[in-house]
């Protein structure tokens, strides 16, 4: 996809990114114009200046499309032949039709189902809301009212649906479900799937490509990694969070704790909650990840905050001494120090070290205090420890 | 007891506020979502020509109609090689009086119901695949239904009472232009105080039940659909 977007004062953006980008996170601080950003893309900023064009690598020959602010739905030439774009927005606040109960909105969506639109059923499954069907909207509660939100777009069946901090109230782990569940099924409908989310892990684990806003302004867009290493350096987020992908090792009755196990180059990780599996071996038909008599290994990854990494000089992994499951062997890579009026004052100066595991990074908080005890300088080999959710 | 001619009148009165609030409510909802979502700075004058028959005295404005309606001005030259008959003291020219009187009545709810209604209702609407005509139906309608409701009691209520605008254009005609509070006046003037009183009564609790019925709506789901919907 490709975007130029011109609002004045507020937004001046463009980005480039793969179409094989299927899903893709917007992240930046408060304020940063997220929100804008995505509203002028669908076409709701009637002042804003926009040139999209969805599937860039698809139809190189694509004119630009002109975004209708009455519409969300754009049209663009592919080779003299108009394709219709349909785009959904769910915003934070579900905007769900009062006048009608949640059956009444689902209703009205289905009303111009496209070709990409889930049944009813199957879309109110996915999104934990089956027992609502029948409740009036104000008696929903927040996740319930986003949940209902998303069914809907769902049903309607876009051909990108956009979500501005839709799932904000709902809990991590239901959260986290439902996002595998529309993840695999925008994969599954080929629904190019635009995230903006203050929740950097969400972004990390399931997104494929990563936009970082500040001040209106594009600041990096590419890949999680790039992005997150990116960001990392330029400190524009506080705790960033670093992906680690793996083998996820099948459970066994010999390991009868309630983790999954992930194993990354040899050493195996635990995490609790937050492993988010490739969705191109993942799918829902078992049958389609054997070949032959060989079962493919089920990839997987889990998402790591700065916060929760530590640094240790002793090289050893495995210490018994240590209540920190995970460890993994590294090597200091790069040094960014931070410093913000506050931390100054308070003579508390933090950095971000970035640790490089083979070919993965991972990123770690530390007070320049430590930096200093522990000599660490660019090359020198560590074990990182870290707890995971 | 009531006299035939009071009937005719009342016929005449409900059917004037009847026909005059239908076509304030097709003309004036377009133009008040477009004053609702209209910025521009000439647009307190726009409001203000809109609200002047607010505060007008029904005779000044019954007195530039009656020039307008005339057979020597533009529109009353236009309306007679039109129809054939003029347009002063006729049932048409009561109707287009009526309409200009009370349009503030049925433009005020209207425009404050838009500006209630919280516009990403109409984007997800629009997100969903539907046309603006679809929007307006089962959406926006649906959502502003108290101010929709209130705009049509106020303007019917209001073409009810009205007098001084009739008295100037419409003139005292029985079963053309003689409406309920013309043919009071005309009671009175008469010196029938039973007459008077009944149709008095009559158009005092019709009045008083209007509003009841329009205040009691409004506190129910009048207040509009705000952010804070689900």
């Amino acid at each position: 996809m490709e975007f130029n977007i011109s609002l004045e004062n507020r937004i001046s953006a463009k980005a480039a990114l793969p179409s094989s980008m299927q899903v893709v996170g917007i992240t930046g601080p408060s304020g940063a114009g997220k929100s804008s950003l995505l509203r002028a893309l669908a076409g709701f900023e009637q002042e804003a200046s926009v040139s999209v064009n969805w599937f860039a690598e698809d139809a190189k020959p694509i004119a630009s499309a002109t975004v209708n602010a009455h519409s969300a739905t754009k049209e663009i030439n592919v080779n003299s032949a108009p394709i219709r774009v349909r785009v959904g927005l769910v915003f934070q606040q579900p905007m769900l039709f009062p006048h009608v109960n949640v059956k009444g909105n689902l209703a009205l969506a289905e009303r111009h189902a496209g070709s990409k639109a889930l049944t009813v059923e199957h879309a109110i499954a996915g999104c934990e809301c089956e027992h609502l069907l029948h409740k009036s909207i104000g008696s929903l509660s927040g996740g319930e009212a986003q949940r209902v939100a998303l069914a809907r777009a769902l049903v309607n069946g876009p051909d990108v649906l956009m979500l501005d901090e839709s799932l904000s109230a709902l809990d991590a782990a239901l959260r986290s479900k439902i996002l595998r569940f529309l993840v695999k099924t925008c994969g599954r409908l080929n629904i190019k799937l635009i995230m903006v989310s203050h929740d950097v892990q969400d972004l990390a684990l399931f997104c494929d490509g990563l936009i970082s806003v500040v001040d209106g302004a594009v600041e990096a867009t590419g890949s999680v990694a790039y992005v997150m290493a990116k960001i990392a350096s330029q400190g524009s987020v506080e705790n960033p969070c670093a992906i680690l992908e793996g083998e996820v090792i099948q459970k066994s009755k010999d390991f009868p704790y309630p983790f999954t196990r992930l194993n990354v180059s040899g050493n195996v990780l635990y995490a609790k909650a937050t492993v988010q599996c490739d969705n191109k071996l993942n799918t829902e038909n078992k049958d389609e990840q054997r070949v032959g008599t060989y079962q493919y290994p089920q990839r997987g990854k889990i998402a790591v905050f700065a916060s929760e990494v530590s640094i240790d000089t002793n090289t050893q992994v495995n210490v018994p001494s240590s209540s920190i499951l995970n460890a993994l062997p590294c090597e200091v890579a790069e040094i960014y120090f931070s410093e913000t009026p506050q931390s100054k004052e308070h003579q508390l100066q933090t950095a971000i070290v970035v640790l490089s595991h083979g070919n993965q990074a991972l990123y770690a908080r530390v007070s320049t205090l430590s930096i200093e005890r522990l000599k660490l300088e660019p090359g020198l080999s560590v074990v990182a420890r870290f707890k995971l959710q | 007891m009531l006299e035939h001619s009071a009937f005719t009148a009342v016929g005449l009165t409900l059917k004037l506020a009847f026909l005059t609030s239908v076509l304030l409510m097709v003309l004036v909802t377009p133009l008040a979502w477009k004053l609702a979502n209209w910025q521009h700075k000439l647009k307190p004058v726009f409001m203000s020509v809109l609200a002047l028959p607010l505060v007008l005295p029904p005779t000044v404005l019954g007195f530039y109609l009656l020039v307008a309606f005339s057979p020597q001005s533009p529109v009353g030259e236009g309306w007679q090689w039109l129809t054939g008959h003029q347009l002063a003291f006729s049932f048409e020219g009561l109707v287009i009086g009526s309409f200009i009187y009370s349009l503030p009545f049925a433009l005020q709810p209207l425009y404050s119901g838009f500006t209630q209604l919280d516009k990403r209702y109409v984007e997800v609407a629009h997100s969903l695949g539907f046309g603006k005509i679809e929007t307006f139906f089962s959406i926006i309608l649906p959502l502003c239904k108290a101010p929709f409701i209130v705009a049509f009691g106020l303007s019917f209520a209001h073409t009810i009472g009205e007098f001084g605008v009739v008295l100037m254009i419409g003139g005292n005609i029985p079963g053309e232009t003689q409406v309920l509070s013309i043919a009071l006046y005309e009671h009175v003037e008469a010196l029938e105080y039973g007459q008077a009183h009944a149709l008095s009564l009559g158009l005092l609790l019709f009045s008083f039940l209007l509003l009841t019925l329009l205040y009691r709506f409004n506190g129910k789901g009048g207040q509009g659909w705000s952010s804070i919907s689900r």
